[in-house]
């Protein structure tokens, strides 16, 4: 993935700590790092488990549903990329066992904590830059 | 009880400018001399450097600037905000332990003359040091989350949900602190009020941070020398120094318990190592990057409950004449950015009955924050 794209991309999707996870959006897959010796959830990467100090870590798929744990609205674009497309929403997402931000794809104004959504496959994730999700 | 035996004996600041001539560098050692030429000691008897948050200038440059003869100590912090407090208790560690008799702790920045703002999206090559470079990087940027306002939305809006505290909070803070800075003629607000009008017609940025919410950027420094013993004619006694750190300290978005923050475990501890109880205090001054952080701090140095901060500051409470004077210069949101220093030595000028129009009355006990990065927090308590 290259900078020259007009949409923001993550800088080193390739990095083994995450490149799990940028794969998998570009197969629809949704997936977070599970230490192998202790089963500690990890989300976002890091090279230790904060449990045990394993550096052996599967990739495990993770729900694609989930509920809005906490969200913003910009009115403001830090990035060019935004300005046309404000106000726009972002959400996290407790998603099983991880908190997991994303995109939010629909209405901001109809943002609000504990509302329940879904990965939504969209061109950013499916390019493997960043999830979406929108209300179910 | 706190085992320290350390005063502050000197404070110094630089102009507060949007715009200036001089480097960052060059403003810290100009705040770094004039605390010393407070104190009335000779800058050669420095033996002791905190540099809080930034790096330069450095103990070399001190050291020459200074004129310093036998540098027995020296520290640097990087948690951000939370960095002048904690930079606090390393001096007073310092002193109390023999290691040093004089420490000057320093952090100004140009915040507004940089060519990186934290308001702006300008971070991804910004020179600012900010933890888990990785995560903003591979995770946040690609969302369009660069700037420190966002971060903080996501625990404004979860605290509005789980706890429903009421929105007005956020004004009350920031038409409060404004009117303090427009009592004090080093504030940059200093001759603009903010009405309720002025404060609902903004804006917002970022939900639910109206313009007014949300601090000011501005260039300057200050300096605070501390000292052993407490015998200095006008010395300002440091009862307790505190430090704590969030769980995830490099990430909010995947933290589990978004509310829980490092003020959560180093506040309380504050006030039982000070020895004393919250009513006790003549004045805090709360860290403000953002009105509602000033209102969540309260609440986790246990002033009230969670969701009830709102209501512990509305009928006065936080004025120059309530129970709880709060950010007596204007803090962040209305004196300047001076990343928290600012209100240490606010602090003090309380304490040694300098405050001029904005004096609190009698003011003997208070209680300062830092608040930095993901929730990096630090907790001084001043006496005299
Ligand atoms: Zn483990």
């Amino acid at each position: 993935m290259s900078d020259q794209l007009d949409f923001p991309v993550p800088k080193d999707p390739d990095e083994h700590t995450y490149k799990g996870f940028f794969d998998g959006l570009q197969k629809k897959i949704l997936r977070a790092r599970q230490c192998c010796s202790c089963g500690q959830w990890q989300w976002p990467p890091h090279r230790f488990c904060s449990q045990c100090q394993s550096t052996e870590f599967d990739w495990h798929d993770i729900p694609h549903r989930g509920i809005v744990y906490s969200y913003t609205v910009m009115h403001r674009a830090f990035r060019d990329y935004f300005a046309d497309k404000l106000p726009y929403g972002v959400v996290i997402v407790e998603a099983g066992p991880v908190h997991i931000s994303g995109r939010f794809i629909g209405n901001p104004a109809s943002l609000a904590c504990g509302m329940p959504v879904g990965i939504a496959w969209d061109d950013l994730a499916t390019k493997g830059a960043s999830p979406a999700w929108q209300a179910v | 009880m706190s085992k320290l035996s350390a005063q502050i004996i000197g404070v110094g600041q630089t102009p507060y400018t949007r715009g200036t001539q001089r480097s960052e560098r060059d403003q810290i050692l100009d705040a770094a001399i004039a605390a010393c030429y407070d104190a009335e000691v000779d800058t050669q008897s420095i033996d002791g450097l905190v540099m809080a948050w930034k790096d330069s200038p450095s103990n070399e440059d001190l050291i020459k600037t200074l004129g310093i003869r036998d540098l027995r100590y020296h520290a640097h912090l990087h948690i951000g905000g939370a960095s002048a407090c904690a930079g606090i208790a390393q001096a007073a560690m310092a002193v109390s332990l023999g290691m040093a008799s004089r420490v000057l702790v320093t952090l100004g920045w140009n915040a507004y003359s940089a060519t990186t703002r934290l308001s702006s999206g300008d971070q991804e090559d910004s020179a600012i040091p900010i933890p888990g470079k990785e995560i903003r990087r591979n995770i946040e940027h690609p969302l369009g989350v660069y700037a420190p306002m966002q971060w903080y939305s996501f625990h404004a809006n979860r605290w509005f949900y789980q706890y429903q505290p009421d929105p007005a909070g956020m004004k009350t803070v920031a038409l409060t602190t404004r009117r303090h800075a427009n009592l004090n003629s080093a504030a940059y607000f200093y001759d603009k009020p903010l009405t309720e009008v002025d404060y609902d017609a903004a804006r917002y940025v970022v939900e639910p941070f109206r313009l007014f919410d949300i601090c000011l950027e501005t260039d300057g420094a200050a300096a605070v020398l501390v000292s052993q013993g407490n015998n200095a004619r006008r010395g300002v006694q440091i009862l307790s120094a505190t430090e704590g750190h969030a769980d995830y300290p490099d990430d909010i978005m995947g933290r589990r318990d978004i509310l829980n923050m490092g003020i959560t475990k180093c506040g309380p501890r504050a006030l039982k190592e000070a020895g004393i109880r919250h009513d006790e205090l003549d004045f805090a001054q709360i860290y403000d990057c953002f009105t509602f952080i000033v209102l969540r701090q309260l609440e986790e140095l246990g002033f009230c409950r969670r969701g009830e901060a709102p209501d512990f500051v509305a009928n006065g409470r936080i004025d120059l004449d309530g129970d709880l004077p709060l950010n007596t210069h204007g803090g962040l949101l209305s004196e300047a950015h001076v990343a928290g220093m600012n209100h240490i030595v606010e602090a003090v000028r309380q304490l040694r009955g300098e405050a001029d129009q904005r004096q609190v009355r009698d003011a003997k006990l208070g209680l300062v924050t830092g608040y930095g990065d993901y929730g990096d927090g630090s907790v001084v308590v001043l006496g005299r």
